[in-house]
């Protein structure tokens, strides 16, 4: 009698591809052979949460045993959660994530195998990941196995920890190097959570050699754990690589949306969830990359990681061809500094709603974006700054399109600040030209 | 209009339109090869009994003048989409037995279609059932010991959610 089991493999492969994740989880479990069959479909797209029900963790925990698992992942979307909880009154609730030893010793094994992809992560992200303590880490960790990636958005990321306070009062919001130290100490008193650490020795004693006090923000982590908040950045910057040398997940990406691109205009950003913009250059030199979508980076005078420094050693022109920049606290010659890096864009979006990270002089960083940008059309533009319109037009369009009416301007913003220009796309057909006694410095390699 | 005889595996001899016949590829290039003249002469279907290949018939009756499918077949809305049109789900409302046959048969015969709606109906039985309900569903034996089955249990809890 035919029976589903009766089905050859290819047969049972064409069902099961039509089932989602949650229906093949629970196909896996039937049987052996189900199991085998269902292990082999593709996991094309993830929504990754890192705060919900720990499920971050326990797809770390499929992957390690299964590295093969995302191979054919295009598309990784990271949840962080903040912004589904109402903010008065938000408590973290990360819980810590235990490993068995048997999970401990696989992680131990794909640190230490140089042939492991995940050997390359800091070994201070191992040890994040070991302890069970900040699921963001897990990103970096997936995107050494996700070696087909081609879109990925690390959503509405916090660089802060909330730990209860209420959202209004800012000054009291931890760090999250405190958090984790708030958990390592826990970690130490926590009987069963030792034995499981005791395959880590050299972590533990590490631990219990380091003073974490709640009330010294600026403890000094030497022996310690280096957590990348200290730096403004997320576990994802600290292992993303550099150019010719970027992590497996990132090396195929075409499209990154460092942040949340679906926020409506009232939506409220936690502009104190800032990350340096040290890292933007190595994420604009991606070598696939075409759509970058980025917000809340901004340039830290504090540590001197500025953008110039970061592109020292860069060759080359940025591959990216949609560029877009929200809420950002540039200065005006970091964006200017960035124009030098790119050649192939079409569009351009620099928006600031936030005053204090305003543009001063929207109209040279239109100017310099377009000398180095060719393809860049006048209607693919937009930018809000401070400028006023007419020194807007004059230097985008050296005056000439002033009384044209193809050029529209749109104004807005409570004081008049913002401005939107948009140009007709018709009306800058032969304005080349005016760009070209520039070309050859443009196109030199930054000093 | 021409018509062509097919015999069963259980040698039923069964006469069919050449157009309707041709639905099936394997037939559709048999008949190609032999340069169509097969009036007198019935194709051996050696895997397929006379009552399901009656069944794959009476499919394919219905289905004559539907447009090819689209080239791009293996693109993932077909994939992902399960939704069936209203004959076609009358027409699966068979026993499970015949169900798989009906699957073996249009795979065998290299009829897409008919592959395309058996497979939609069996993942349509399979979603949101439990592993007990599936193993219900379709007689299967639980042949993990228990340490295996919380193995994987544990591995597969990120898709649960």
């Amino acid at each position: 009698m035919a029976n589903i089991t009766a089905l050859p493999f290819e047969l049972l492969f064409d069902i099961f591809h039509r089932l989602d994740q949650h229906d093949l989880a629970r196909c896996k479990r039937t049987c052996k052979s189900f199991n085998e069959t269902a292990q082999q479909i593709p996991l094309p797209s993830l929504t990754l949460k890192l705060h919900l029900n720990q499920h971050a963790w326990k797809f770390a925990r499929y992957l390690l045993f299964k590295p093969e698992a995302c191979d054919q992942l295009k598309e990784l979307r990271v949840k962080w959660g903040v912004n589904t909880l109402s903010s008065s009154s938000y408590n973290i609730s990360v819980r810590r994530w235990i490993w068995s030893k048997r999970e401990i010793r696989r992680f131990r094994q794909l640190s230490d195998s140089p042939e492991s992809p995940a050997s390359r992560l800091t070994p201070d992200t191992f040890k994040t990941i070991v302890l069970g303590i900040d699921a963001e880490a897990l990103v970096p960790f997936i995107l050494c196995f996700a070696k087909n990636l081609e879109y990925l958005k690390l959503g509405d990321f916090e660089t802060y920890f909330w730990e209860r306070h209420s959202l209004e009062d800012d000054s009291k919001l931890p760090r999250r190097s405190k958090v984790l130290s708030y958990f390592l100490r826990h970690a130490d008193h926590g009987g069963s959570d030792i034995s499981v650490l005791e395959d880590f020795n050299d972590v533990t004693t590490r631990y219990e050699d380091s003073e974490y006090s709640d009330n010294d923000s600026s403890h000094d982590d030497e022996g310690g754990i280096f957590h990348p908040s200290e730096y403004l950045a997320l576990w994802f910057h600290m292992n993303m690589g550099e150019p010719g040398d970027y992590l497996p997940g990132l090396a195929n990406l075409k499209t990154l949306i460092h942040g949340n691109d679906e926020l409506d205009e009232n939506d409220n950003w936690y502009s104190v969830n800032i990350w340096n913009a040290g890292f933007l250059i190595n994420l604009l030199y991606l070598p696939k990359l075409k759509r970058i979508w980025i917000d809340r980076c901004g340039t830290c005078a504090h540590d001197g990681r500025e953008l110039e420094i970061a592109a020292e050693n860069i060759e080359g022109k940025s591959t990216v061809e949609d560029l877009n920049l929200w809420e950002c606290s540039l200065r005006d010659r970091d964006f200017i500094e960035l124009a030098r890096y790119t050649k192939n864009l079409t569009v351009l979006n620099l928006r600031n709603q936030d005053y204090s990270g305003l543009i001063d002089d929207a109209a040279s960083l239109v100017r310099a974006f377009r000398k180095h940008n060719r393809k860049l059309k006048l209607d693919k533009i937009t930018v809000e700054g401070s400028t006023g319109v007419e020194a807007f037009v004059d230097a985008i369009a050296d005056g000439r399109y002033r009384d044209d009416p193809k050029v529209t301007i749109v104004r807005s913003g409570d004081e008049g600040l913002d401005y939107h220009c948009r140009y007709d796309s018709d009306s800058y057909t032969d304005n080349n030209s005016d760009y070209e006694g520039d070309s050859d410095s443009v196109s030199s390699e930054p000093a | 209009m021409s018509t062509i005889k097919l015999l069963s595996s259980d040698n039923a001899e069964l006469a069919v339109d050449k157009e309707v016949a041709e639905r099936s590829i394997l037939i559709k290039n048999m008949l190609e090869d032999v340069g169509g003249d097969m009036s007198d002469q019935a194709i051996p279907i050696p895997n397929v009994n006379e009552a399901v290949l009656r069944k794959v018939i009476e499919w394919c009756e219905h289905h004559k003048s539907d447009p090819p499918p689209p080239a791009d077949e293996d693109s993932d809305s077909r994939k992902k989409s399960t939704d069936i049109e209203e004959w076609d789900q009358k027409f699966m409302q068979v026993d499970q037995e015949m169900l798989f046959e009906i699957i073996l048969a249009a795979n065998y015969l290299d009829i897409k279609p008919l592959l395309d709606v058996g497979c939609k109906t069996v993942a349509n039985m399979i979603k949101g059932k439990s592993p007990e309900e599936i193993r219900k569903t379709f007689n299967i034996q639980n042949d993990f010991t228990p340490e295996e089955e919380d193995q994987i249990r544990r591995e597969n809890e990120w898709a649960e959610e």
